[in-house]
């Protein structure tokens, strides 16, 4: 026996029919194929005594031939067959696909694993804030943020109320010769 | 004209649902002949009584399809 065997083909009502062997396609794959077609032929699934499914296939369209039919038939076969391996990749890289659909999800949101957002702030009591609130700090401009801490590090402009004279360009480290100490002759 | 429908491959949800969206389409009665649920399908309207099973069967694959997509 072949399969998909078409066992029925009446061109003149545009009908034909089915048998797939038993176990050869999961019921999955079944459905999923005559999902495909369903929007351009009509669909009856049955299944025989020894547990074969049938698929009782009516074209739409007005007029068909029995090469259309038999078109058809292959079409349902291709897509029974597609789903299988469809879903046999499926099956086979499940952990792999959610793996990427998970990290795809979470770079669109701009979230990376690990990542501490500092949304803390915002629980508890925090709800009553007002629009113009700014708890993390966002609406501080750069300028205002970095003025102090770099004009604190700058030796130049440190104010700690001594003397000490301010470096000139001639403070670059030129020679400076030191009298040697030591006994003299 | 009637439908048959296998119960390992056909839920009678799906086929209740179809019935009741293709109402107003002819009269429907259910009953059970083994393995089969069978609708029986009763003063079609005139226009489309040529596929009215048809249309039936197709509404209750897609339904049952579609409920094992859930």
């Amino acid at each position: 026996m072949s399969t998909p065997e078409i066992f029925v083909v009446d061109a003149e009502k545009g009908r034909l029919s089915l048998r797939l062997k038993k176990g050869l396609y999961p019921m999955d794959a079944i459905y999923g194929a005559a999902y495909v077609l369903i929007d351009r032929s009509y669909l009856l699934l049955d299944k025989d005594d020894d547990g074969n499914v049938l698929v009782h296939i009516q074209a739409k369209a007005g007029k068909t031939d029995e090469q259309d039919l038999n078109t058809l038939a292959g079409d349902f076969a291709n897509e029974a067959l597609s789903q299988v391996l469809r879903s046999r990749v499926m099956r086979e890289h499940k952990t792999r696909i959610e793996s990427i659909i998970s990290q795809a999800v979470a770079g669109g949101l701009g979230i990376s694993a690990g990542d501490d957002l500092g949304l803390d702030v915002l629980d508890g009591d925090e709800d009553d804030l007002d629009f113009l609130d700014d708890p993390l700090g966002i609406a501080v401009p750069w300028e205002e943020k970095f003025k102090r801490s770099a004009s604190e590090e700058r030796p130049d402009t440190r104010d700690d109320g001594t003397d000490s004279p301010q470096p000139t360009p001639a403070d670059s480290g030129g020679f400076q010769p030191v009298k040697p100490e030591g006994p003299s002759e | 004209m009637e439908v048959r429908f296998h119960q390992q491959i056909y839920n009678k949800g799906a086929i209740t649902d179809a019935l009741e969206a293709y109402s107003e389409f002819g009269t429907f009665d259910t009953t059970k002949d083994g393995d089969y649920i069978v609708v029986e399908i009763s003063d079609p309207d005139s226009d489309f009584s040529a596929v009215l099973p048809q249309e039936i069967a197709n509404y209750v694959l897609a339904n049952v399809i579609e409920g094992r997509r859930d």
